[in-house]
């Protein structure tokens, strides 16, 4: 049983000091956040329907592993995936649309929160079937390898999902077939209402890949540069070895499973913990400290992210809803009666 | 300025009450902070500001019910600027998160009892009152349009149902002797159990009405048992009258050169070719028919059908009922067409000689009890047209010419409308422009 | 007579089997510590233990592989799968074994288990959260399955779900789980294979199951007012489908309207329809007419998803038009 042991500061270091980067990655969660805190906002005004998942708290796992990809590589993700359609590239106001249910958005309206899609950006959706993904994004994967093609898959899921057969079914054909592929789980200790714990005989997820002979690593999830550390490696990795790999980032959703979520299944306290290892603040004090940037700016950065988000919600507003009579489009490729 | 709307707090919530306002008008508000306790149909919850700024107005006052959406405060003052967006020190979107994160905590206690769980949000109520695209297809099978049956009936083969064609077995009805009222013309179990009734009827009694046999006198009053036509002309009229919001237009038609007009005709043709005033109105409203074409229409399950054709039903009454034989593409045919046309309609109709297509597709239908010295009158619409006009005789009367009192042959029309297709301004003006062809005659020749 | 919601009569009945029968228990995703998704197993958990009302992973295959296996051991599992849309991971287990297992082994063993899930649609969740599939699962032989649309029946034949000694898939409805109905006092059982006339008529006969028996009920209250007197036909049990009140009620009416809220075709009321005309032909004044969902994966937009299920609306101006009266 083969683990890599985690890269050294100075592989990666350089590049995470460099300030536009830093601020970069800092926009990046603070557009996550105040899109989630709207999308809570929009939800209870009825504007939003059906589920809604919010990615509040994650944003330095969601960022710290998406950032490290391309454009032209892929994400498969799952139905919490606001924060990862943003990250991948996807408008805000075109995911804002698609919660409205409006025609503008990513899905036209048909998907609303928990299928996004951008052929454009490659974001290969959101699912609501509990690792249904992962075979689909080893499918991805192949077909890179089979058109000899320099991309690669990025699979992102739950700690819920690492107990369903296809996510061992995955991990196995990923190793078997050199794959170029990172199974990313997103580690937000509960699946639902029931704690890891509970749910998985081993809890340190990122173990659960020596089955395959695969490359586990864990990061603390709550710290974007060490997760944007590990992603560089593990993409490279994939990229260049068709070696795959699972990184486990160990985080917290702040708020329920969804909005219709009563959340009595955890204390106040543990929230709390958590809370006080907010990702945004820590990279913003170390902004500061670094002297990289002053608060005043980093100000500005929030009320420009802020200003971004009125104007999705704006264009969500004034778009206009799906014609009835177009029920029945695209149910096939070509006209079918 | 920013509204603070009342917000859904649980899926079935629709109004919420005010409990309790956590900040004064006035007060300042820090975006995140509670701001107001409401109660929904389920729990008490607190409810955060989404904007920071002064409380400047509280609309909904404690104790007071809104429904979700509603504008239940205003947080800052009016201004020109664009509302800035609320920018926040690094720390608060913490504090906000954990005070968002407190939130959902109250909702708990209730949730849990009410049993909603993850509470999966309920659907809407079942408040859809148009039809929708569950029923399509099972609805076009069902109004699939008659095939036209080309030929004779006998000879060809009838469309009978099967609990018809049982019924019909049973009690000895000849297929061939009844008429079918189904879609296509298929003879249903109505309608050979009405044939059943008549011939029972029919047998002991000497009468040669096929219809209204008079079964049971009683004292001072008489039943008279309905034809099949009287009973299919009552459904459908008091279907038509109770679904159809009726509305009536009335107008007065100089018809001096007209009737001149018909003179002249006549005299030149054969008797057997002349023409009616009534192929003159069929002939006038098929052409207005082609300048409106919001008349020539049907509502159709929360939709206007305009129709393709102008295909006019002319009613004609008979001993035991009322049938209204369809004049078809009536605005291409000439005068001396629709005239022969219509008498042989007509004679069909009368000589029970008409075949299930003479009946059907009809656009608009006209009723002429000119003959029978009527002023005028109003009729039913006749399904599913959404207008009927009601010609009344022709009346020798005074009237006004260039400030002359002098002889003039006047008809009154009147026009029933179906309001839910077309309105008022829309049937006066297909009135006039009818009007206008009756009074200018020649245009019916063209 | 008691007046319960839906969710609470199956409690009663999940709590009154388990107390009866110390080998009746429970497993599925959140079902305990959580009380349930969607609160049917509320309480359950803490008056009988987590051996008892077993919390599983998220692993369709387990819960079901795991039911099976426990029943041939004896055990008589209630297995929950959050939502019908979720068991398509596991169909291999519903089909290839617990419904083969008796007949491929020769009538060695048996397979006691219950399945219980809820379908449904209209509550802008999606196309992968929006299905019902009974009529798939109608369609196996060696399962049975029913789908009951009242409180009262839904207690009755969960028990005797729960007894009988085969595989039986028991069909909720998110949408109805608040629904309350008029449950009786103590003790009874509902038979797993009679359907039932739910209301009496004469003019056309309404074939309709779970949710959409409510929505059956509204439209023949409403097509009374217009002079049309429909009869309503509970079809609660779909494998063995009972067709015997269908049969009677056609002779009756000649007519005949199927809803169900799955999609129209290959639906529950394809086969309902094929066996009006095997077994009543010589009665139809028309061919049957079958409502069911617009074949669409379903819509998150809520105007669109809304014209896409069946309602009142649709069973009203069907049956209109069924009886000539457009």
């Amino acid at each position: 049983m083969k683990v890599e042991q985690r890269p050294t500061e100075s592989q990666s270091g350089e590049a995470l000091s460099d300030r536009a980067t830093l601020l970069s990655l800092y926009r990046e969660m603070l557009l996550i956040r105040r899109f989630e805190e709207k999308t809570a906002e929009m939800y209870q005004m009825a504007k939003i329907g059906g589920f809604c998942h919010l990615n509040i708290g994650e944003e330095a796992a969601i960022v710290g592993t998406i950032s490290a990809l391309r454009p032209e590589d892929y994400i498969y993700s799952n139905y919490r995936e606001h924060g990862h359609a943003l990250a991948k590239g996807v408008e805000a106001k075109a995911v804002m649309a698609e919660l409205f249910g409006k025609e503008t958005g990513t899905s036209h309206g048909r998907g609303g929160s928990m299928h996004l899609f951008s052929q454009e950006h490659r974001f290969y959706g959101g699912y609501a079937i509990v690792g249904q993904a992962l075979p689909l994004a080893c499918g991805t994967a192949y077909a890179i390898n089979y058109q000899d093609k320099p991309e690669v898959v990025m699979s992102i899921f739950g700690d819920g999902a690492t107990n369903i057969g296809a996510f061992h079914e995955s991990l196995n054909v990923a190793k078997l077939w050199h794959l170029p592929i990172v199974f990313v789980c997103i580690n937000n200790q509960y699946g639902m209402g029931t704690a890891v714990k509970r749910a998985s005989a081993v809890t340190d997820i990122w173990k659960k890949a020596c089955a395959y002979d695969m490359t586990g690593e864990s990061v603390d999830g709550m710290d974007v540069l060490a997760v944007r550390r590990v992603a560089d490696q593990l993409v490279a990795q994939a990229r260049e070895k068709h070696e795959p790999s699972l990184l486990e980032c160990v985080t917290y959703r702040y708020r329920g499973h969804s909005m219709s979520d009563p959340d009595t299944y955890r204390g106040k306290d543990e929230i709390k913990q958590w809370q006080g290892r907010d990702a945004i603040l820590s990279l913003g004090n170390h902004l500061q400290k670094q002297k990289l940037a002053s608060s005043e700016e980093l100000q500005k950065v929030d009320e420009a992210v802020l200003s971004e988000v009125e104007a999705a919600v704006k264009f969500a507003d004034e778009s206009p809803e799906p014609s009835l009579s177009d029920l029945y489009r695209d149910v096939y490729a070509e006209e079918v009666s | 300025m920013a509204n603070v709307q009342m917000p859904r707090l649980s899926d079935s919530m629709e109004t919420g009450r005010i409990l309790h306002w956590l900040k004064k008008e006035g007060e300042d508000v820090v975006k995140g902070e509670p701001l107001v306790e409401i109660e929904s149909d389920k729990a008490n919850i607190e409810v955060e500001a989404y904007a920071s700024g002064k409380l400047s107005k509280i609309l909904v006052k404690e104790g007071d019910s809104a429904p979700i959406g509603a504008v239940i405060a205003e947080i800052g003052s009016p201004s020109v600027e664009a509302p800035k967006p609320q920018a926040t020190n690094p720390r608060a979107h913490v504090e906000q998160a954990e005070k968002a994160a407190s939130v959902p905590a109250r909702i708990a206690p209730a949730a849990h009892e009410e049993g909603g769980g993850e509470q999966y949000p309920q659907g809407g109520t079942d408040d859809r009152t148009e039809v929708g695209a569950a029923a399509q297809a099972a609805l076009k099978l069902i109004r699939r349009p008659a095939e036209q049956s080309n030929g004779e009936r006998q000879g060809e083969r009838q469309k009978v149902s099967p609990v018809a064609r049982r019924i019909a077995e049973e009690q000895g009805v000849e297929l061939s002797s009844v008429t079918g009222t189904g879609p296509g013309g298929r003879i249903t179990k109505e309608d050979v159990e009405a044939a059943a009734a008549a011939k029972s009827g029919r047998s002991g009694v000497a009468a040669v009405a096929p219809a209204g046999a008079v079964s049971r006198p009683e004292g001072e009053s008489e039943m008279v048992e309905l034809s099949k036509m009287q009973a299919t002309v009552a459904t459908r009229l008091a279907q038509s009258k109770f679904s159809a919001p009726h509305f009536y237009v009335t107008s007065e038609v100089a018809m001096d050169d007209a009737v001149r007009l018909r003179q002249m005709f006549n005299e030149a043709v054969d008797k057997a070719d002349a023409i009616s005033v009534n192929d003159l109105v069929v002939k006038a409203v098929a052409l207005a028919l082609t300048k409106f074409p919001a008349v020539n229409a049907s509502w159709a399950d929360g939709r206007i059908e305009r129709k393709r054709e102008i295909n006019i039903g002319i009613a004609v009454g008979l001993a035991d009922g009322l049938i209204v034989p369809v004049l078809r593409n009536a605005e291409r045919k000439s005068l001396k067409e629709i005239a022969a046309e219509s008498r042989q309609l007509i004679d069909r109709a009368r000589s029970r000689k008409a075949g299930a297509q003479d009946y059907q597709g009809n656009t608009f239908t006209i009723s002429n009890l000119g003959m029978y010295d009527v002023d005028q009158f109003t009729a039913i619409i006749n399904p599913p047209d959404s207008a009927i006009l009601a010609v009344g005789s022709i009346e020798e009367k005074p009237v006004v010419k260039a400030g002359q009192v002098v002889p003039g042959k006047r008809m009154r029309v009147t026009l029933s409308v179906d309001h839910r297709v077309f309105y008022g301004v829309t049937a006066a003006q297909f009135l006039q422009e009818v009007k206008r062809l009756l009074q200018s005659p020649m245009a019916l020749v063209l | 007579m008691q007046v319960l919601a839906m969710r609470d009569a199956l409690n009663q009945a999940l709590r009154e089997e388990m107390t009866r029968d110390k080998n009746v228990f429970l497993l599925g995703e959140d079902i305990g510590l959580y009380d349930g998704s969607f609160k049917v197993t509320k309480g359950l958990f803490k008056e009988f233990g987590e051996k008892r009302v077993l919390d599983t992973p998220i692993a369709e295959e387990i819960i079901i592989g795991t039911a099976i296996g426990a029943a041939m051991a004896g055990l008589r599992p209630v297995a929950e799968m959050m939502t019908v849309n979720f068991i398509m991971v596991a169909m291999d287990q519903v089909v290839n074994a617990a419904a083969h297992i008796r007949y491929m082994f020769g009538g060695g063993t048996r397979v006691p288990i219950v399945i219980r899930t809820p379908g449904g649609g209209g509550h802008q969740l999606g196309a992968q959260h929006s299905h019902s599939h009974e009529n798939w699962f109608a369609h196996v032989p060696g399962l049975k399955v029913v789908a009951p649309g009242t409180p009262a029946d839904a207690k009755g034949m969960l028990k005797a779900a729960i007894r009988d000694d085969n595989p039986v898939m028991f069909i909720e409805n998110e949408g109805t789980y608040a629904v309350k109905g008029e449950v009786p006092e103590g003790e009874y059982l509902t038979p797993l294979d009679k359907n039932e006339v739910k209301r009496e008529g004469h003019d056309v006969t309404i074939c309709a199951h779970s949710r959409m028996l409510i929505v059956a009920m509204e439209a023949a209250a409403e097509l009374e007012k217009e002079g049309i007197s429909a009869e309503v036909v509970d079809m609660r049990a779909l494998r063995p489908l009972d067709m015997t009140p269908v049969i009677e009620s056609v002779k009756k009416t000649s007519r005949v309207i199927t809803v169900e809220e799955g999609w129209r075709s290959f639906g529950v009321g394809s086969e309902i329809a094929a066996r009006v005309y095997e077994e009543a032909f010589d009665y139809l004044d028309a061919p049957v007419a079958r409502i069911g969902a617009a074949e669409v994966p379903t819509p998150y937009n809520k105007q669109l998803e809304k014209i896409a299920f069946p309602a009142r609306a649709d069973v009203v101006v069907t049956a209109r038009a069924l009886l000539g009266r457009n």
